[in-house]
Parts: structure tokens; sequence; C-alpha cells
């Protein structure tokens, strides 16, 4: 029996004995512990991502109480919609399953008083946000039921980050007057580092609705996001069936709005609202660098067989002197273990690099990335990962090395004890590697095939050249539609007027930047009962909004004057809009009308190729474009093109011409119209672009653990090769017979990663867009650049086969 | 069969003497009875050892002897547990160890068996020290301990001064030395050498002769197989093999 020190001082003198034997080999200890470190640090930092998303609770009280309240209309089939503020009055007083409700809606601000005007992103949210949310500001307080009153809501409670940014930590913040959109503001609070909710807010106004807002009449204006706390016990499924019964109740008084219009709540965990879009993409990568993890434990474990192989002499002789099995066993595992702690090491500095590149390119597709840290966490499950690591590649080695020939001990000459069961296995070990690595190029096929398609996606406007920004026109400046109006018309003579801008134009919202649901009736058609209202996505531009994007005019004409309310209305729509409601071809001249307070009968006049507004991925819907100066709007989207190609140089000159009109405003979110397209599929080129280098780690190194089987395999048969020479065989003959070995093992490991490829790539399916997950020129397209890397690695060792002297070999014996 | 014969030969000494069971007084230190090894191919069974009935006492050196493929080295391999044989019974110091499992064979070759081979077998990335300590420290045995033994065994065999090298830096003959303080230092009951000068020049291999016989002359149990009649002649008794029988058993005094 060992006791506990003798135990330790084996373990000291076994890593003496590695520690010493690596050094000895430094190339093997190189290739493994790179194999392991890449292994380990891919997965430690995509962990470290994981962890941060989805691992790691928001930082509010029992977080999975929050849940989001939006609506749904079946008749206009319109899902996830914002509510009203009557409707939020109807949350916080009818359910049973709340214990607290609040809303908000973004309303952006320009901070003023320093040297130039800053846009911030705010949200204007009701007293009871915080508590709702489970937060308490670190310093100072939250909004109180009088502030949500207008006149009396001029107060402010900060992020962290904007605390950090605007006011450099200043700990006398409370107080602080703040001037935002020309109006004076006090700060009342600073919520604590890491709460970011909504992401975007830097800072929160308190929400404080107008009394033509609360009126009964303005239950269709839904601007608000909802969010409540159920009530401790209450499941999501309680409160989705308490909701239905508000439901029913507020058909009884509403009949028309609710019953008849298929209204219904949704109730979503605020949690899955915030990072369920991501999720299934995680975890593939996150399986995906499991994969490689293990093709690089495959890869190590080959080169710890053929090295126990040569070391078997040193078994023999070891367990000759009495060591048990369980001793040698203990033995190589150390030496496995020494191995996969230096490669968790070197891992975890890769994974911090790792996770910082993969933050950095991800940028705002990312929710709660700020929670994305290389913590106590992701630590432990690195240094987890390194043990697990070391005792899966290390076992079979250790288990093999243990079965010692004795008889070896006492014969000189004898290579090691390299029997048939060790070259089965290192066989299978490659074959395993192949396969996995063709599984995660099946995945990084798709994937590009995938984002490659959106690439391709005929967008229906030109990107190339146009700068885009965005304006918030405050009320208290521009409180009518006729200041707006000027506004955007001097703005826009002087930006066009400008030397290198071709065209400038306004829209309510850019493309890809949101939804702008509203049903509507077409003249001379009644619906029938039960049928749903028409919807269209609708926007309003200027004059010469559509020309600056390029959008293709196919018939009518694109409005060139600034006409307001008072002129006929015009509008102009799509070809999907044309296409569904007048699929004779006769739109031109139609007349439509908008539900809401404000709009009129307007007349189609234009008709343009579809524009992809809401995703290259999402399908066409029917779109309509209103005349901004008919449909004001204080928020604006700016567009500007340039005669030449390079767009970001017009940026100083439009903000000069902004400050020339209006210099307390900003200019925000300025970007190259390409940007918001290329973001738009971020998400989806990142998923690719990981894949394809996780892929492209497996590849290298399942074709390095391919060749160093082939290679050893070349060395243990040196005798042979050089007997088969001497017999006559050709050098061409010995090629070949290396090279089926090798070709063996690749067509094994295809034909079992083809099979495994069929099982995930259902799983995929779902995150595909233009491809399918059977894809047959992606699987074909795989299996032909595995098996060319493949003969490569085999090709190499190969080589060096037909290059035994046959007199050399048959010595060497 | 010829077990445990008799020969009328003259040793060294000029004594004559009757050799095998009884020829000592007391318990064999090793009892072999009707020990046979055979190796199984798929058509073929070779018997490398036939029915041999072999006892050792406690400070016998015992060469042993015969052609290539007699069953030398496998009753060599049996002797040390490195094998098992198929039919038959071996006692070692009383206890059969024939149907022990494998854990007790490798605790029974640590605590009792001390080897010295042909080709040495150092394991070239120890150090001398080390080489000498290994089968100390499957003991399990302290570090204090272990060092005493294995600076009063590398002594003994005149190699202290080298404790710090790596074997590759030793000449043969002193590798050999190295691997007898290895085989010396847990005090095993028996020394089991398989050709122990086969890889040294004649000085070297005179040298490892000479420690062995100092071995012996302190008290220790030698089992050794060679090739050289002068060597053999060295030992107190030599067993004579051919085809896997003892065909000679001499004992000299």
């Amino acid at each position: 029996m060992t006791t506990g020190s003798s135990a330790m001082d084996a373990l000291r003198q076994d890593l003496r004995y590695t520690l010493r034997a690596l050094k000895k080999s430094p190339g093997f200890a190189v290739v493994a512990v790179l194999a392991l470190a890449l292994g380990i640090g891919a997965n430690s930092a995509v962990f470290s991502v994981v962890n941060g998303v989805l691992l790691t609770p928001p930082p509010y009280a029992e977080p999975e109480r929050l849940v989001h309240v939006s609506g749904n209309i079946a008749q206009v089939n319109l899902t996830d919609i914002s509510l009203s503020v009557p409707e939020y009055q109807d949350l916080r007083e009818r359910p049973r399953a709340f214990e607290s409700v609040a809303a908000y809606h973004p309303s952006n601000v320009a901070l003023t008083g320093g040297e130039a005007p800053q846009q911030l992103s705010a949200a204007a949210a009701t007293a009871s946000f915080f508590s709702t949310l489970g937060v308490t500001p670190s310093l100072g307080r939250g909004f109180t039921q009088d502030e949500e009153v207008p006149g009396r809501h001029r107060v402010v409670v900060l992020t962290d980050t904007a605390w950090r940014v605007h006011f450099a930590r200043d700990p006398n913040v409370l107080g602080r007057a703040l001037q935002l959109d020309g109006e004076p503001y006090t700060v009342v609070g600073v919520l604590p580092p890491g709460v970011a909710y909504p992401s975007w807010a830097e800072l929160y106004l308190p929400f404080a609705p107008t009394e033509e807002q609360r009126e009964e009449g303005r239950r269709g204006a839904r601007f608000l996001t909802v969010l409540a706390r159920l009530k401790a016990g209450v499941t999501l499924d309680a409160a989705r069936s308490d909701l239905a019964r508000v439901t029913r109740d507020l058909g009884v008084d509403h009949a028309e709005r609710y019953q008849q219009a298929g209204w219904s709540f949704s109730v979503t965990a605020l949690e899955e609202r915030v990072v369920g879009a991501v999720r299934g993409t995680l975890w593939l990568l996150l399986g995906a660098v499991g994969f490689v993890l293990l093709v690089a434990c495959s890869s190590v474990a080959n080169l710890l067989l053929a090295r126990m192989a040569a070391r078997g002499r040193e078994v023999s002789i070891r367990a000759a002197l009495g060591a048990g099995r369980g001793r040698l066993l203990a033995q190589f595992l150390t030496e496995s273990l020494v191995l996969s702690v230096a490669g968790g090491a070197l891992g975890l500095l890769l994974a911090l690099w790792g996770t910082d590149a993969l933050l950095a390119l991800v940028g705002d597709a990312l929710p709660r990335a700020s929670e994305v840290r290389l913590d106590a966490r992701p630590l432990v499950f690195t240094a987890g990962v390194s043990l697990l690591t070391g005792l899966l590649f290390g076992m079979a080695p250790a288990v093999q090395g243990s079965r010692a020939d004795l008889r070896t001990a006492m014969h000189e000459g004898v290579r090691g004890s390299d029997g048939g069961r060790s070259s089965r296995l290192r066989a299978g070990l490659v074959v395993g590697q192949v396969a996995l690595a063709l599984v995660l190029l099946v995945g990084a096929g798709l994937f590009m095939k995938s984002f490659l398609a959106l690439r391709s996606v005929d967008v229906g406007f030109t990107p190339e050249g146009v700068l885009t920004g965005r304006l918030a026109l405050p009320a208290t400046r521009y409180p009518d539609a006729a200041g707006r109006q000027a506004f955007m018309r001097e703005l826009l003579e002087r930006l066009e007027s400008l030397p290198g801008v071709a065209s400038a134009g306004f829209s309510t919202l850019l493309p890809l930047g949101g939804r702008s649901d509203q049903s509507f009736d077409i003249e001379g058609r009644s619906k029938a009962p039960g049928e749903p209202w028409p919807a269209v996505e609708y926007r309003a531009v200027s004059p010469g909004y559509l020309r600056t994007l390029r959008a293709t005019l196919r018939t009518g004409q694109l409005p060139e004057g600034m006409e307001g309310p008072e002129t006929p209305w015009r509008v102009v729509i799509n070809k999907t809009f044309a296409d569904t409601y007048w699929p004779q071809g006769n739109a031109l001249g139609q007349r439509l009308k908008l539900h809401g307070a404000t709009a009129q009968w307007t007349t189609v006049v234009g008709i343009v190729d579809d524009v992809r507004e809401w995703g290259l991925d999402a399908p066409s819907r029917p779109a309509a474009y209103y005349s901004v100066a008919q449909l004001p709007s204080a928020h604006l989207g700016l567009a500007v093109r340039a005669t030449s190609g390079d767009a970001e140089s017009l940026r100083s000159s439009i903000e000069a011409e902004l400050r020339a009109v209006d210099a307390s405003l900003p200019l925000y979110g300025v970007a190259p119209l390409t940007a918001i397209v290329d973001g738009s599929i971020a998400s989806r080129q990142l998923a690719a672009l990981l894949m394809g280098l996780f892929a492209g780690t497996a590849l290298l190194l399942a074709a390095l653990g391919l060749s160093g089987v082939i290679a050893f395999s070349v060395a243990q048969r040196t005798r042979e090769m050089g007997i088969r020479m001497a017999l006559g065989a050709s050098r061409t003959s010995v090629l070949a017979l290396v090279l089926k070995q090798g070709l063996r093992l690749t067509g094994l490991g295809v034909v079992v990663g083809l099979a495994l490829s069929l099982g995930l790539a259902r799983l995929l399916d779902a995150m595909l867009y233009g491809v399918a997950a059977y894809d047959v020129w992606t699987f074909a397209g795989v299996a032909a650049l595995l098996s060319a890397v493949a003969l490569v690695a085999t090709w190499l060792p190969a080589r060096r086969a037909t290059r035994v002297d046959p007199i050399i070999a048959l010595r060497a014996e | 069969m010829m077990t445990n014969e008799t020969k009328t030969d003259a040793s060294p000494e000029g004594a004559v003497v009757q050799g095998g069971v009884g020829a000592e007084p007391g318990k064999p230190l090793i009892r072999l009875d009707g020990l046979t090894k055979v190796f199984e191919t798929e058509d073929v069974e070779t018997h490398a050892l036939s029915n041999i009935h072999l006892n050792v006492h406690k400070g016998e050196w015992v060469a042993i002897v015969g052609p290539s493929g007699s069953g030398k080295s496998t009753l060599l391999a049996v002797l040390g547990l490195l094998d098992t044989a198929t039919r038959g019974a071996y006692l070692l110091d009383g206890r059969s160890v024939l149907d022990l499992s494998a854990a007790d064979r490798a605790l029974v070759r640590n605590r009792h068996i001390g080897f010295i081979f042909q080709s040495f077998n150092l394991i070239g990335d120890l150090t001398v020290f080390e080489n000498v300590e290994l089968p100390l420290t499957y003991r399990g045995m302290p570090a204090a301990e272990r060092k005493q033994r294995v600076e009063r065994a590398l002594e003994k065999v005149g190699m202290a001064h080298r404790a710090r090298h790596m074997p590759g830096q030793l000449s043969g003959g002193q590798q050999q030395r190295v691997a007898v303080a290895r085989a010396v230092a847990g005090d095993p009951l028996i020394l089991l050498a398989d050709e122990p000068t086969g890889n040294l020049d004649s000085k070297n291999g005179e040298a490892v002769m000479q420690l062995l016989t100092e071995l012996h002359k302190a008290g220790a149990t030698i089992c050794m197989v060679t090739h050289d009649p002068a060597h053999a002649r060295v030992a107190t008794r030599t067993v004579s093999l051919f085809d896997g029988r003892i065909v000679q058993d001499e004992q000299r005094r």
C-alpha cells in the first residue's frame, strides 16, 4: 500500500520525468501543446461568450420572473407589436399574474452644452420600470409616480456606461443639470454596472404620457414596449392564460379592436427575448469547437500512441522492475495531464485574445456582449476541459502503454509492443478525425453557401456610395409639420448643392432599419367579415430618397415636390404590393388609405422594384413610400449619395451643412449604407467565418494526424519495404501501397463523416438561407476537398517509403 | 527425461556433489515441479520448457547453459515472473507464484527479484541515481531510505561518483555495473542475470563477473543464463538445457 506521501513522491518523480522527456522531444511537445491549445483556447473563447450571453443571469433580481408582453392581430397578420398607453394601463390593472408592469419607448435626445451636440439613446420609462426590472440605482434613485406627468418629467437616470463616458464617473453627478433637446434636465440616479436593458439605452427619462395618449380613442397608437414581473410561482403558461382572459374582457368593451381583429397577447420570457435569436447559433458554435477539441485530442492521442509504441522497451523494463499496471497508468496519465495543462495555459492566452477578437467581429449583433468576459466560470471551464482533455487523449495511450510485454525487456532489438490492437486504435482515431473534420467542413460549407446566397440577394437598391445618418427633431424647436418640412427642405438643398453629392433624401426608416406596419383600406373594396385587413410597411420619404437609393422605377413616376398634407396625397408602392393587390397590373391610379387619424386617401403614382427593407433573408412584403411632407415625422434617416464611390469623405461637409441649419442638432448613427447591409448579415457572416475557421483547424489537425500515422507506419515497415524492393517492387508500387493505406482510412472517415453530417445537417436547416441542408454539391465538394488534402498528407510520408535503400533496410534489424 | 540429474564431473575446485533437491539442507528458495511452457501459434505448438524440476537454495549461484533455443531465457523469464508457465508448480521462498495476478507478480518482482539484463536496460532519460532508485520508488519506500540504499548500492559497484550521469554518458561496463546496483538495491531474494556479459568486451565482462562473485560471496543467490563456459564455471552449479529439458545439473563447491 502506498501512503499519501509516497503517492506525492511518485507524482513528483513522474512530473520530473515527464518534463525531462518533453524537453528531449521538443517537436512532439510543441505540436501536442499547440494542437491542444488551439482546441482548448477555441472552446474557452466560445464558452466565455456562451457563458456571458446565455448562462450568466442578468444583474436583475430574480430575472426568471421577467416577461415581455406584446400583441398580435390575426386579422392583419401582425405579430409581436408594441402596445398603446391604454393597453399598458389595462395590463397594470387587469391581469392577476403580474406583480408589476412597466413600459418604455425609445426617445433619442440631443445632449447640448458641450463642444458639439451629442445624440444619446434614451429610454422613456415608466416609474415602475426599475422596480419591475429588479434594479436599484447605485447612486440616487429611480423615477417617481409624480414624474410621469408632463412638465415634471425633466429628470434623468444614467447607465453606468453613460456615467463613465459622459461624466467621467463624477461622484457628484446627482443634481447636475443637463440640456437635452434644449430643455433642462437633472440627474437623479445612476444604475449599477452591467445593467443594459434595453441594450441601446444610455440614459432613462420618465415616460410622461400626454392626456391625448391616455385617451381611450388612442388604443391604436401602439409604441410602448411592455415588460412585467410575474408573481412568485406563476408560470409562463399561467400568465398566458391570464392574458387570454384579459383579452376576452377587453373584447367585451372593445369588440372591433380586440375580438373581431383577432387580438392576442404574447408573453415571452425576457431572457428569451434578449438572447433567443442567438441561442441556437451559440450552442452550435460551442458544439463545433467541441468537435475541434475532439480532433485535437485524437491527434495528440495518436502522437502519444506512436511514442508509446517506441517506448515499449522502457515500459517493459519498468514493469520488470515491479511497476504494476496502475503505476504505469498513473505515469502515462501524468504525462498526458502535463501536456493538457500546458495546452490549457496556452489555450487560455489564445482565449483571451480570441474572446476579444470574437467580440470585435460580432459588434452589435450579439446581445449582452458587455457581459462577456473571461471570468471565474470560463476559467473553471478551461481548467476542467484541460484536465478532461488530458484524460481523454491520454487514456488510450496509457492503457496501451501499461500493457507491457514483459519479455521485451529481455530481448535486445525487439521493437516496442506495437501490436495490431495499437495499430487499429491509431487507424480508428484517424478515421474519427477525418469524420469529425468532414462534419465541420459540411457545416462550414453550408453556412458559407448560405452567406454567399444572402450576399447575392438583389437588395433593390445600390448601397455603394451612400452615406446614411439619423436625426431626431426635438418637439421643442420643431413642434409642427411646417417647421420640420422647412428644416428638411433647407438641409436637402444645401446637401444637394455640395460638390461631390449626387443626391440626398430623408426617410422615416432607412433600409433594414426596422418595421412600420399599418393596416389600410383600398378604395372600392370592402372587406368580408372575418377577412384580415390588408397591411403594408410604410415609410415617409422625401422626393430624392428613392432616387438616392437608386431604387428602380418600374412604372409611373417618383414625386419631386414636397407638397404638404393639404395637396392631393400621392404614394409610390413596391412591386410586391402591386402584384398582391392589383395582379392585373392596374395599380397606378388606384387609391388607398392608411388606418390612422391623419392619413387621407392616397393615389398610387409609381411602382418601384422591391427594396429589401426588413432583412436580406426576409421575403419582400407590400411596401408604400409616402411623402414625408404629408406624413411628417420627428425621427428621420438621411441618405446622401456621393458622385464618386467614397461616401465617407462627405461626412464632415454634411455635418457642417447641418450645423449651418441647426447647430444644436447632432447627426448620429452615421454609417455607409454598405455597412448597414453588411451589418444585417453580420451574425451569419460570423457563423460562416467561425465555422470555416474551426473546420479549417480540424482539417489541418486531421491531415497532420493522418500524415503522422502513415509516417509511423512507414517507419515501422522500413524492413518490409526493403524486402519488397529487394524482390523487385518498383518505387511506384511502394508509393501506391502506402497511398492505398492512407486513402482507405480517409475513405472510411469520409463515409462515417457523411453519415454523421446527414444526421446533423437537419439541425442547421433553420439557420440556412438559399441552400438546402442536404445540398449535394456541398457534401460532394467537401468530401472531395478532404480527400485531396488527405492525399497530400499521405503522399508526403509515402514518398519517404519509396526512398528506402533495400540494403540499409535489411541491415537495420 | 533427465531431471536434476547428477553428473560426475570435476569442478574447478575438484569436488563432485549431488545437485538438485536436497543438495542443501532446508527449504529451497526456488522450487520448480514439472514446469512446462508451451508457445502456441495458429497451427504450431512449441514446447519451450518441458517438465522442469529444479530446486535452488539460498546462497547458490546457478549458471543456466545450453544452445540457442534450448529454453534458457524462457526459464529465466518464468523464474523472474516475466512470463507464466503453461503447467507445473513454482514456489518462491515456499510460496506458489504461478497463479498470482499481474499486480501481485509485479509486487513479487519488485520486492524479491533483482534483474540484470544482457543489454543493461537502463532507462535513457533517467540519471544513474534515478535508474537505481526506480524499483525502490515502485515499492513506495520513503525518499530518505531510498537515497541511502541507492548510494550504498552504487558504492558497492563502484559507481557512486557517476550518480548524476545519464546512462548514455557511461561505457557498457559501467552501465552494467549500474544495472547490478539497481538489481541489488532492494535486497532481493534472488538475482536473475540474463547473459550479463553478453554485450561487454572481455575486460568489462570479467569486471562484472567479479562483481557478481563478490555479491555471491556476500550471500546473494544468483541464477545466470550464459553462453560462456568460463563464466558458467564461476557459478557453484550449472544447469544445462536442451530442447526445453534439463539434461545436466552439475554442482560444485
